[in-house]
C-alpha cells in the first residue's frame, strides 16, 4: 500500500467518522508570517556576516528588542514559542560584548546536561564561523579533571547546570575568580522548569550567585527564557529578586500545525469508564509510523512508557527483527550512552518512533519530527505546548494529538477546549523561603563566604538562622561575622531536584555470575516501583524484584516473562500540628497550617497486560515515611452528616470521592502538577483515617502504635470522629500551595459541584468523583449533597 | 511562632505533642533511635549554652586560652597591619637527627636534581636555603572555600640550622594577619617545597588570600611538590604514598603518640569553643615533624636521582625508576650514571622484573652490549622467557645478522616453554617463520 504523507494522513483522519465522534477539537493553527528589524548599528560587522551566512539577514522584532534591552543592561525574561530564535537573543549580545572586551565572561544555565551540550555546540558553531578567539565550554559532572582548570581560567562562555553551580562552582568560587570578576551575563534558559521544589532551591542558588558576584564586584545582567506560562515576569522577579523586563511578542513566523484533542470513547457508561488513553495512542502511532511519518509519543509515567514501548515493539520489531531501534523507549532511567544513541537515531531517522516521558520535552536536539502524540494530558499547558513543539519545530505541516485519560483534569481540558487554546496557562510557583530549603542554602552560602552582621539572605530573619547554626556548632561567630566551622561540604548534603538525594540502584541478577546495574530509581519512587514482588519494567523487559535492600540502596531483580505488571497500594495518614489560620465558612471550619503526613506502602495489585484485569494482591513490608508539610483542610461536624439519607459507608465513600475531585481541581486552580499535592481523609488528630483496602474502604485507627481496621462493618465507626478532608503539599515544609487553597475554598467546592453535575456519566466516573469501583455507586448523588451541606446552602 | 521553632519541628528536633503513636511495625527500633537522638540533642544544647555564655565570659576564656598557649608552646603574639596572630619559632641545630640522617647532611642537595624532581628548571638556579618548606593544618579535607588553614607551618635552612616557624590563627579573625605573615616570609624565599601542596595546601592558601582580599598568590612561586617524585621513585614498593608511610619505610622516622590527621579539624573547633591550649600542642608537633621530614625526604630523593649509594632503605628498583624519570625529563647523562652504578652490582638480588627494566633502560640509552648481556643472563635463567628471547632474537636478526642463531633460539624456547600465552606463542611462531623464510 502506498505510504501517505502527513497532509494526506490528516485529511484521511478528518474524514473518519469514528474519529470525529471522539475528537473534542480539531484546530488547524495557520502558518504565521514574521516581523523583522535590521541589526542594531553596534553589531560587529563580522558577527553580522556570519549570521547572514546562516540565513539570518535581519532579526525578528522580538530578537531586536531583546538585544537592545540586554545591551542596555536590563534584566529580561523572554517568552516566545519553540523555534523562534531565542538563543540568538542572548548569543548575539554576549558574543558582541566579548568581541568588544575580550575579558568578558558569561554563564549559561540549563536544567539538564544534555541541553547544555546542545547549546554549547550551537554557540561553538557561531564562534567557529566567526574565527574569533572565544572559548566556550560545558562544565558539568562529565568534564574531565584536567580540562577544568583551563575552563575556569579561559572559558568566555561557561555552559553548566544549576546542580553544578550549586555543588561544583559556587563552593569553589575562588578558582573562578577570573569568571566572577568579569561576569557580565547570566543566561537562565527554560526558566519555567524552575518551579515547585526545584525552583525554590534554584532561587536560593541564584541568591548565592548574586552574593558571590557582589564579593567580586560584578553585577551581571540576567537573561531568562521561558516557555509560555501565565506569570513569567512575576516568576523571574521572584527568582532574581529584582525588577525584570518582559518580552513576550514573538516576531517569528510559525509553521502550520493541526492540533487534535481526542477523548477516547466511553466503554462502560454505567461505570463511566473510558477506553485507556494508551489504546488510541498506540493506534495513531502505529498507523503514522507505518506511513513513514516520524512520531514521538509522550506518556505520563515511566510505567506507561514501558507499556507502550512493549506494544509498539510487539508490532514493529516482529516484522523487522534485526532493527531493534526502529521504535524505542526513552526516559530518565536509561543510561546516558543509550540515550545519546536514541537522540542521534532520531536525527538520522533510523528511529522512526520514540516513546518518551517528559525527558524529551525540553530543547534536546532530536531534529524535526512530524507528529507528536500525548497519551494523557502532561499535567500543564506549558508542557503540552512544549511537547507538541517537538513536532515541526522549524517548518512544514505538523501534527499534535492529545489523548485524554479519565481523570478530571484531562476531562476538563476536553470539555473546555477554549480554555486550552485561548486562556493563559499555569503559574509557576516557588517558595524560596521554605525553611528547610532556606536553611540548606544559608549553610552553603556561609561555606562560600562568612556572613556579616546585617547581611540579608532570603525573606526570613537571617540572624536567627545564623544563631541556630552557631548553636549547632556548624558556624562560629567572631565579632560580627559567622564563619563556616565544620568539616563537611554542605552543598553535597542536598540535591536541588528532590528532598531526598538518595537513589536506589536496580541490579539485574539474571546471570548469577554477572550482576549488572541496569537503572536507578529515586528514593521516593523506590517504595512503589521496586518493592519486593514488584514487576519492574525497563526497555520493555520485565524484571521481578526479588529483594529491595534499603540499607544498601539496592534492588535485586531478575528477568521474567509474565503477563502482568504491578501497582502499589499505599495509605496516608495526616495529623494537624499547628493551624496558621482558621475561619468558619458555611457549616465547616476551614483551616490551613502545618501537618505531619505518614505514608506506607502496604501491598500491591497484579494487573494483566492489555485487559487490565486484576489478578491478585501481594503484601509489602516497608517502613513508613514521615513528612512535615503544609496543608489546607476543613472539618465537617459529624452530626451534620447524620442528616444525610445515606448509610455511614456511603457517607465515607462520598467524602473520599469529594477528596478525589478536590485534589484534581486544586491542581488546576493552582496550575500545578497533580503530583505536587496529595489528599487524605481522617480526623485532625490523626487517630482515625480512611484507606482503601483489598476489599473496599476501611476506617483504620491506631491502637498500641499499630494501625488496625476499626471494625469489620464498613463505616460503622464514622460516628466516632468529625471527618476532616486534607489537601496538602507533597513536599516537606510545603511550597506555598495550601494558603492559596485556603483562600479559594468556596470556589474550589463550587467548581467541584459543577464538574460533577456536568459529567455525562451515570453514577460517577474517574472524570468526576473517581472510579465507581473505588467510591461506590452512590458517590455521584451524595457528593453534591455534601458540598451543599459544607457550603450551608 | 518564630520561624526557627517551625524549622526545628521540620527537622524533627522539636517533636510536636502527640496523642497516639501513629507508627507501623518498625516503630520500636526507630523509637529507641529517636530517644537517643533526643538525648544527644539535649546534651549538645547544654554544652552549647555553656559555651555561648555571656560575651564577657567568652572574652575572659579567650584571653585565658591565649595566655595558656604562650606558656605551653613557648610562642609569641605578633602583630602586623592586619592584626594579631600567634607565632612559634624553633631553630633546629644541624646536628639534630631525623630518622637516618641529621639535618646538616641534608642541607645542601644537588639543585639540578631538585629541579628535575620538580620538573621546573628555574629551581636549578636557586640554593637550598631559598627553599620554603610549607605544610598547613586545616579545618577539613573537603576543600572549597569553607576550609581554612588555621596553622601554617614553614621551614627553611639558615646558617647550617633549620628554622621552623608556625603561624597560628587563634580564631577566624586572625586569618588575614596570619596570611600576611606567610606572604612576608614567602617574599624572602624563591621556591616552595611541599608534600601534596599542589593539589591541597597551596591551592587552599590561594583561595584564602582571595577571600581575605590580600593580593598575593603563593601558587606564583616555583614549586617542588614531593608527592609526585616520591610516588614515582618509591611508590612501587610502598603500601601507600602518605608521608607517614615514607617516614616509617624510607626515612627511618618513628613518631611517638602522633595525633592522627583526621582528628585535627575537630581539635581546632574544640579549641574555638573551649580555648584549652592543650588541644593544639599535638597539632604543632605533628606539623613540625611533617616539615622536617620534607627536608630529609628531598635529600633522599635527590640522592637517588644523583646515583648516590645509600646504605639504608634504598632499593635497586628505586634507582631504576629514577633512571626512567631522568630519561623522560631528557636527562640521559643522569640516567647513564645510575646505569653505571647498577651494572656494577646487578647481582643476585635483582628480580627478573628489575633486570628486565634495567635491560630496557640500557637499550633505550644505547648501551646495547649491556642489554645483550642482561638478556643472555635472563634467557639462561629462564630459556622460555618471552621478553629476553624476543629481544635477543631481534638483536641477532637485525644487528648481529645471525638469523640462524635467532631461529634456533626461538625454536628451543618454543620447545621448552609451556608458559607462553597464546599471543606470545603466536608472535614467536610468526617471527620464526619469517626467519626461516628469509633463510631460504
Amino acid at each position: 500500500m502506498a505510504k501517505l504523507t502527513l497532509d494526506e494522513w490528516i485529511a484521511r483522519l478528518k474524514k473518519n467518522k469514528s474519529f470525529s465522534a471522539n475528537a473534542a477539537a480539531v484546530i488547524d493553527l495557520p502558518a504565521r508570517s514574521g516581523e523583522w528589524e535590521d541589526y542594531p548599528s553596534w553589531v560587529n560587522p563580522r558577527l553580522r556576516d556570519v549570521l547572514a551566512g546562516r540565513g539570518i539577514a535581519r532579526l525578528y522584532r522580538h530578537q531586536a528588542q531583546a538585544v537592545r534591552f540586554i545591551r542596555g543592561g536590563k534584566d529580561v525574561v523572554l517568552v516566545t514559542p519553540t523555534a523562534s530564535g531565542k538563543t540568538l537573543c542572548y548569543n548575539l549580545p554576549v558574543l558582541q560584548s566579548i568581541l568588544d572586551e575580550p575579558e568578558t565572561r558569561a554563564l549559561y544555565l540549563f536544567p539538564t546536561k544534555a541541553l547544555a551540550q546542545d547549546q554549547m555546540h550551537e554557540a561553538h558553531g557561531l564562534i567557529t564561523d566567526l574565527a574569533a578567539d572565544i572559548k566556550t565550554f560545558t562544565y558539568d559532572g562529565d568534564t574531565p579533571d584536567d580540562a577544568r582548570r583551563a575552563i575556569r581560567r579561559q572559558g568566555h562562555i561557561v555552559v553548566t547546570n544549576p546542580d553544578m553551580l550549586h555543588a561544583g562552582i559556587l563552593p569553589h568560587h575562588t578558582k573562578w575568580q577570573k569568571l566572577f570578576m568579569n561576569l557580565k551575563y547570566v543566561v537562565i534558559d527554560e526558566l519555567h522548569i524552575y518551579r515547585g521544589i526545584f525552583g525554590s532551591h534554584f532561587a536560593n542558588v541564584i541568591r548565592r550567585l548574586v552574593r558571590i558576584c557582589r564579593f567580586y564586584g560584578a553585577q551581571p545582567v540576567f537573561i531568562c527564557c521561558s516557555a509560555t506560562v501565565a506569570n513569567p515576569r512575576e516568576h523571574a522577579e521572584k527568582i532574581l529578586e529584582r525588577p525584570v523586563a518582559l518580552l513576550d511578542k514573538s516576531g517569528a513566523p510559525a509553521a502550520a500545525k493541526t492540533f487534535v484533542l481526542y477523548n477516547p470513547p466511553i466503554v462502560n457508561r454505567e461505570l463511566g469508564i473510558r477506553q485507556s488513553a494508551l489504546t488510541p495512542a498506540r493506534r495513531f502511532a502505529t498507523d503514522l509510523i507505518d506511513n513513514n511519518i516520524q512520531t514521538i509519543v509522550f506518556a505520563t509515567s515511566r510505567l506507561n512508557v514501558e507499556v507502550l514501548t512493549k506494544y509498539l515493539k510487539d508490532k514493529f520489531v516482529k516484522s523487522k527483527p534485526l532493527d531493534d531501534h526502529f521504535v524505542t523507549g526513552y526516559r530518565g532511567g536509561y543510561l546516558p550512552n543509550l540515550r545519546r544513541d536514541i537522540e542521534s537515531g532520531l536525527r538520522s531517522r533510523e528511529v522512526m518512533g520514540v516513546i518518551s516521558t517528559n525527558a524529551l520535552e525540553l530543547g534536546i536536539d532530536i531534529g524535526n519530527l512530524e507528529a507528536c502524540i500525548m497519551a494523557g494530558y502532561p499535567g500543564s499547558i506549558a508542557s503540552t505546548w512544549q511537547q507538541a513543539g517537538r513536532a515541526g519545530r522549524r517548518s512544514g505541516q505538523s501534527l499534535a494529538i492529545l489523548v485524554a485519560r479519565s481523570n478530571p483534569l484531562d476531562q476538563f481540558i476536553m470539555e473546555n477546549p477554549d480554555y486550552f487554546f485561548a486562556l493563559s496557562p499555569e503559574h509557576c510557583r516557588i517558595n524560596p523561603d521554605n525553611l528547610l530549603i532556606l536553611l540548606h542554602h544559608i549553610k552553603s552560602a556561609a561555606f562560600e563566604l562568612p556572613f556579616e552582621k546585617g547581611e540579608r539572605f532570603g525573606g526570613e530573619n537571617l540572624e536567627e538562622f545564623l544563631q541556630y547554626l552557631e548553636e549547632k556548632g556548624v558556624l562560629h561567630r567572631t565579632d560580627d561575622r559567622w564563619h563556616w566551622a565544620a568539616e563537611s561540604y554542605p552543598a553535597d548534603e542536598v540535591s536541588l531536584r528532590a528532598i531526598n538525594p538518595e537513589n536506589v540502584v536496580v541490579v539485574d541478577t539474571t546471570d548469577a555470575g554477572n550482576h549488572k546495574v541496569i537503572a536507578e530509581v529515586d528514593w521516593d519512587s523506590a517504595f512503589t516501583a521496586v518493592h519486593d514482588g514488584a514487576i519492574y519494567l525497563l526497555a520493555s523487559e520485565q524484571y521481578h524484584v526479588d529483594n529491595l535492600d534499603l540499607e544498601r540502596k539496592k534492588a535485586y531483580v531478575r528477568k521474567v516473562d509474565t503477563d502482568y505488571y504491578t501497582d502499589a497500594m499505599t495509605y496516608t495518614n495526616v495529623r494537624v500540628i499547628d493551624a496558621f489560620d482558621d475561619r468558619r465558612e458555611g457549616a465547616v471550619i476551614v483551616e490551613h497550617g502545618e501537618v505531619q503526613v505518614v505514608r506506607k506502602v502496604v501491598g500491591y495489585k497484579k494487573i494483566k497486560f492489555y485487559t487490565s484485569e486484576n489478578l491478585g494482591y501481594g503484601d509489602v513490608n516497608l517502613p513508613e515515611k514521615d513528612m512535615h508539610t503544609t496543608s489546607y483542610w476543613f472539618t465537617i461536624p459529624r452530626d451534620r452528616l447524620r442528616g444525610l439519607a445515606f448509610t455511614p459507608a456511603e457517607v465515607i465513600d462520598g467524602l473520599s470521592a469529594l477528596a478525589y475531585t478536590l485534589q484534581h481541581l486544586a491542581a488546576m486552580f493552582l496550575m500545578a502538577d497533580t503530583h505536587d499535592i496529595d489528599r487524605s481523609l481522617g480526623d485532625k488528630s490523626g487517630e482515625w483515617f480512611v484507606s482503601q483496602g483489598k476489599t473496599g474502604r476501611v476506617i483504620t485507627t491506631f491502637s498500641a502504635g499499630r494501625p488496625q481496621a476499626a471494625s469489620g462493618v464498613d463505616g460503622a465507626r464514622i460516628d466516632e470522629f468529625d471527618p476532616t478532608l486534607f489537601i496538602f503539599d507533597a513536599y516537606p515544609g510545603g511550597i506555598g500551595f495550601s494558603e492559596l487553597l485556603y483562600h479559594e475554598h468556596a470556589n474550589l467546592l463550587a467548581a467541584a459541584k459543577s464538574l460533577i453535575e456536568k459529567c455525562p456519566c451515570a453514577c460517577g466516573c474517574p472524570s468526576c468523583v473517581g472510579p465507581t469501583l473505588e467510591v461506590g455507586k452512590t458517590a455521584k448523588e451524595i457528593v453534591p449533597e455534601i458540598i451543599d451541606l459544607v457550603l450551608n446552602k | 511562632m518564630k520561624s526557627i521553632d517551625k524549622l526545628k519541628r521540620l527537622t524533627g528536633e522539636a517533636a510536636a505533642p502527640r496523642k497516639t503513636e501513629p507508627a507501623g511495625p518498625v516503630c520500636a527500633a526507630s523509637e529507641k533511635q529517636e530517644q537517643l537522638n533526643d538525648l544527644r540533642r539535649r546534651i549538645e544544647n547544654v554544652v552549647a549554652r555553656r559555651a555561648a555564655g555571656s560575651r564577657a565570659a567568652q572574652e575572659e576564656a579567650r584571653l585565658r586560652g591565649n595566655r595558656g598557649l604562650l606558656e605551653l608552646l613557648e610562642g609569641e603574639e605578633k602583630e602586623n597591619d592586619y592584626g594579631r596572630f600567634f607565632l612559634k619559632s624553633v631553630f633546629l641545630p644541624g646536628a639534630s637527627r631525623h630518622g637516618y640522617r641529621n639535618l646538616r647532611e641534608v642541607s645542601e642537595p644537588d639543585m639540578t636534581a631538585a629541579a628535575l624532581l620538580a620538573g621546573n628548571a628555574a629551581i636549578g638556579g636557586f640554593s637550598f636555603s631559598d627553599a620554603l618548606f610549607l605544610d598547613t593544618e586545616t579545618t577539613g579535607l573537603a576543600g572549597g572555600t569553607g576550609t581554612m588553614a588555621f596553622l601554617i607551618g614553614l621551614g627553611w635552612f639558615e646558617d647550617n640550622r633549620f628554622q621552623v616557624q608556625q603561624i597560628l590563627a587563634r580564631d577566624f579573625s586572625e586569618e588575614a594577619a596570619a596570611l600576611a605573615c606567610l606572604r612576608d616570609i614567602a617574599r624572602q624565599k624563591k621556591f616552595l617545597v611541599t608534600f601534596n601542596g599542589k593539589a591541597f595546601d597551596v591551592n587552599l592558601l590561594s583561595a584564602r588570600f582571595i577571600l581575605n582580599r590580600l593580593p598575593y598568590d603563593p601558587a606564583g612561586l616555583p614549586h617542588l611538590d614531593l608527592l609526585h617524585p616520591a610516588r614515582r621513585l618509591l611508590g612501587h614498593r610502598l603500601e601507600n604514598c602518605r608521608l607517614a608511610t615514607l617516614e616509617a619505610d624510607v626515612l627511618g622516622v618513628r613518631r611517638e603518640g602522633d595525633i592522627p590527621g583526621w582528628e585535627i579539624p575537630q581539635r581546632y573547633f574544640d579549641w574555638l569553643r573551649r580555648r584549652d591550649p592543650r588541644l593544639l600542642c599535638d597539632i604543632f608537633e605533628h606539623n613540625r615533624l611533617d616539615i622536617v621530614s620534607m627536608a630529609t625526604l628531598t635529600a633522599h630523593l635527590v640522592d637517588i636521582v644523583t646515583a648516590q649509594i645509600l646504605r639504608e632503605q634504598a632499593h635497586p628498583d628505586d634507582y631504576l625508576a629514577a633512571a626512567g624519570l631522568l630519561l623522560q625529563r631528557t636527562h640521559p647523562a643522569g640516567a647513564q650514571k645510575i646505569l653505571d652504578l647498577l651494572r656494577e652490582d646487578a647481582g643476585a638480588d635483582f628480580s627478573p622484573a628489575s633486570k628486565q627494566k634495567l635491560a630496557q633502560l640500557c637499550k633505550r640509552t644505547g648501551r646495547l652490549e649491556d642489554a645483550v648481556c642482561l638478556w643472555r643472563e635472563m634467557a639462561e635463567c629462564n630459556p622460555a622467557g618471552f621478553y629476553p628471547v624476543t629481544e635477543l632474537a631481534k638483536y641477532l636478526e637485525h644487528r648481529a645478522k645471525r638469523r640462524a642463531e635467532a631461529a634456533a633460539l626461538i625454536e628451543s624456547a618454543l620447545a621448552a616453554g609451556r608458559a607462553f600465552s597464546e599471543k606470545e606463542r603466536e608472535a614467536l611462531e610468526h617471527r620464526l617463520q619469517r626467519l626461516l623464510r628469509k633463510d631460504v
